[in-house]
């Protein structure tokens, strides 16, 4: 990848161990410029969603990062206490998970959530946090934000809670964006919704996207480049298109094999 | 493939049924209606839906979420009684039975159905052995050697080990375990095997494997396939026809090539549209 | 399980100490020194080296009417408790699966049944049938039902959603079949639990009800019979209630440790 001194995120031969000395990720290294799009593929176990957990400060109890470094904007996260990790995710990185319906607070209306995540983030107050928040929803595809904002997140279907979700992560103007799997529980044509989106932001706002996903091809729609992980470590990285006519891991052959094979491609 | 198939016309219009009734069909469901609740408070889960399935032959039903596809499945099982409609299978009606005949249909294990979470589908506390000896019960196989030979045989079938038959579900993997969960749906020797989402819980090298096992068992002239599922890509390869549901209503129905290519509804399209592609 | 709850030194203890309690309700009687309706000694003796425990107020070892009491107040709560669990625990996980019907009828029984008060219930009844032990034992068992119905009930419900119950249904299987092969061994743990809760509950019912003098005619000696008397004269002998007492309250915190115990080694399995 390119010049280190611009870049936003840095992963340096990352390692990441469980409480017993299991090694559960090793030697994760990528870099990730402003406006740019990595898209991590694997399956489950592949320690991709612990890579993204890593950079976020967010990795469940017990774990730890045991060797390697996280650099954001060259300064060093792997020591970094609490408080300036809740500053970042405050103000530059946002993240959207799998399941989007227990990431809503069920007893709390879609626009009231929404304010307070506004208010929060971007120390706007009263009504005009409320403002924001029917922006916000326009601005992610829902076009009667009004109403909306009114419902519970019971009364929204999964595709249209994740675009919420996505709301909430992008309200503060973040510079990267992290989605793991946040299509893997939607159907495929809400799928598809979701990541135009995603990739509509990419382009307006310039925005910076580490995607997550088994799907090889879902990531290739919105990704420049692609890293595959396997049982905890890098099997390939590179630029999209060059990994996809011509893979060097016997992996990434079969992920693309298998979609070659049974998928759509098959046909057009 | 018969050519009745693609004699019938890929219908833009609501309530097309896909083929004239004609010898060799082993399914044969007709307007089917399902609903649920009263009044103003009804809601349409199956309209007018009709489906025909010739022995040996691969059909997949696509439709989101609330298509009603897990529906139809069901009624097909006899788990869900149709409010209007007929379900014909080899000569039986199956909308017409009672409460026992329902389940001596079912002991007959003459149709069988694959779940989507493998985990989920098999007892816990049960070695897989136990869980794919379970439908010999129902069929009335006596003798435990009988029994014995019969899941060895369902499990060389699906290509797995014999030494995993002592093993727990949770001592396997994800395909390992979808596969158990096949061999115990062929034990039985079924006419019919429906497959809700098959592969959608697997991992990319499980499913491989999946779908390559489903291809094989397509070559066994006596085993017809419906494949149930939300995403074209994952069963386009495995079938000889496809049938689109949208809100409970077929829309179009023909071959893989077809539909892909040359989608007629607007919904369809959207669908063939959404499926993730490979960007080159 | 039998490992698991060996292992835990709260599991050893218990069952070292009902394995005590259920050889004196066994062997007791065997062992008892006297004649324990015999009152040929003096009465309300202390402790010495020919009457262990002393003598009570119509001269009788107090010992050997401890160990033949043990027979009657253990024997009696187990009967509670199998008279309770064949009552409860089928009709319990029946209800999960054999459709509305049932279930509204069963758990307006159940809700009756918790509704009466034990001991207040089991004096009435005795006075109306007959004042014996084994009435006394059939009414409490009685009410004791709904609580291992609802432990059953309260299994059954959490794995009654799971896929392979349905695949069960689907080929065919009858509800007696996917409760007895599939269920059961699930609702077992939290059963189990039950067993030794009611078990140390019932007891104390046990115990309550002869202190009253309910179900057993007096020479027959119980725990509850002989705490009843000993209060009489406490002037006398103040220390004599301790020994019943005792008994009572150590076979029952044994019971609820056993408890405890089945609780912790189950929680540990899931994760």
């Amino acid at each position: 990848m390119n010049a280190r001194s611009q870049a936003l995120l840095v992963v340096d031969e990352l390692a990441i161990a469980a409480a017993d000395g299991r090694t559960l990720v090793q030697d994760v290294s990528f870099a990730l410029e402003a406006g740019q799009t990595l898209g991590i593929v694997g399956e489950s176990g592949s320690g991709k969603s612990l890579t993204c957990r890593a950079v976020l400060g967010l990795l469940p109890p017990g774990l730890r990062i045991s060797a390697g470094d996280i650099r954001w904007r060259g300064q060093s996260l792997r020591t970094a206490p609490a408080a300036a990790y809740r500053a970042l995710r405050r103000a530059e990185i946002g993240a959207v998970f799998q399941d989007p319906g227990s990431y809503l607070n069920p007893a709390s209306r879609i626009g009231a959530q929404l304010a307070e995540c506004v208010r929060v983030r971007a120390g706007v107050g009263g009504r005009a946090a409320h403002a924001t928040a029917l922006a916000l929803l326009e601005a992610v595809g829902i076009q009667q934000s009004a109403s909306v904002a009114r419902r519970f997140p019971h009364e929204l279907s999964g595709g249209m809670q994740q675009r919420v979700l996505i709301a909430m992560a992008l309200c503060g103007q973040p510079a990267l964006l992290i989605a793991d799997e946040v299509t893997t529980a939607l159907d495929v044509v809400v799928q598809h919704q979701v990541i135009t989106l995603l990739a509509r932001h990419k382009a307006e706002r310039d925005l910076a996207m580490l995607m997550v996903s088994h799907d090889l091809a879902l990531v290739s729609q919105v990704c420049d480049h692609i890293l595959v992980m396997k049982d905890g470590a890098v099997v390939e990285q590179g630029e999209r298109a060059a990994l996809l006519a011509e893979p060097a891991h016997p992996y990434t052959r079969l992920l693309i094999d298998t979609h070659l094979q049974y998928g759509l491609d098959a046909y057009v | 493939m018969s050519d009745a198939t693609l004699a019938a016309p890929a219908g833009v219009a609501s309530g097309v049924p896909t083929a004239a009734p004609a010898p060799g069909r082993l399914l044969q469901a007709e307007g089917l209606r399902v609903a649920y609740g009263h009044l103003r408070a009804a809601h349409t889960v199956l309209e007018d839906v009709s489906l025909a399935i010739s022995a040996g032959e691969a059909v997949g039903l696509i439709g989101e979420s609330g298509s009603g596809k897990t529906t139809l499945a069901k009624v097909i099982l006899g788990a869900v009684r149709p409010q209007a409609g007929t379900v014909g299978f080899d000569g039986l009606e199956l909308s017409q039975l009672n409460g026992r005949q329902a389940r001596a249909f079912r002991r007959s294990g003459a149709i069988q159905y694959v779940f989507q979470d493998p985990l989920g589908s098999l007892d816990p506390e049960w070695t897989v052995f136990r869980s794919v000896e379970e439908p010999l019960f129902m069929q009335g196989e006596a003798a435990a050697a009988a029994r014995r030979a019969r899941v060895e045989e369902a499990f060389s079938r699906v290509g797995l080990a014999p030494a995993l038959l002592e093993r727990l579900p949770a001592q396997l993997s994800g395909g390992q375990r979808q596969r158990v969960a096949i061999a115990r749906a062929l034990v039985s020797r079924p006419r019919l095997l429906i497959a809700d989402e098959p592969v959608s819980a697997l991992d990319a090298s499980a499913r491989a494997h999946v779908l390559e096992l489903f291809g094989a068992l397509r070559r066994d002239a006596g085993l017809a396939q419906l494949f149930i599922s939300h995403d074209l890509g994952s069963v386009a390869a495995l079938v000889d026809r496809i049938v689109v549901l949208c809100q409970g209503r077929i829309v179009e129905s023909g071959s893989p090539q077809q539909i892909i290519r040359a989608p007629v509804h607007p919904y369809t399209r959207a669908l063939v549209q959404a499926a993730p592609r490979l960007r080159r | 399980m039998g490992t698991a709850i060996l292992r835990r030194p709260g599991g050893a203890l218990s069952v070292l100490i009902l394995a005590l309690v259920l050889f004196l309700a066994l062997a007791g009687p065997a062992l008892a020194p006297y004649d324990p309706y015999d009152g040929a000694f003096d009465i309300l003796l202390g402790p010495s080296a020919t009457h262990w425990l002393g003598t009570d107020y119509m001269g009788r070892d107090v010992l050997s009417r401890l160990l033949h009491g043990s027979t009657l107040s253990v024997i009696g709560a187990l009967q509670v408790v199998a008279i309770g669990f064949a009552l409860g625990v089928v009709p319990g996980m029946l209800s999960v699966f054999l459709g509305c019907g049932f279930e509204w009828g069963s758990l307006r029984v159940i809700d009756t049944l918790i509704a009466l008060p034990s001991l207040v219930f089991a004096v009435a009844v005795t006075a109306l049938i007959g004042n014996g032990v084994s009435e006394a034992m059939f009414v409490v068992g009685v009410l004791v039902a709904p609580f291992f119905y609802r432990v059953a009930r309260a299994a059954a419900l959490e794995v009654a959603g799971q896929p392979y119950l349905q695949a069960s249904v689907l080929m065919g299987a009858s509800v007696w079949w996917v409760v007895r092969r599939h269920v059961w061994h699930k609702a077992l743990p939290a059963v189990s639990i039950a067993v030794a809760t009611i078990t140390g509950h019932s007891l104390i019912v046990v115990s309550s009800l002869t202190f009253l003098g309910i179900g057993v005619q007096p020479p027959e000696p119980t725990w509850g019979g002989l705490l009843a008397s000993d209060l009489q004269y406490l002037a006398q002998k103040p220390y004599a209630p301790v020994f019943p007492s005792l008994l009572i309250v150590v076979t029952v915190a044994a019971l609820n440790l056993l408890a405890d115990t089945l609780r912790d080694a189950q929680r540990r399995r899931r994760p």
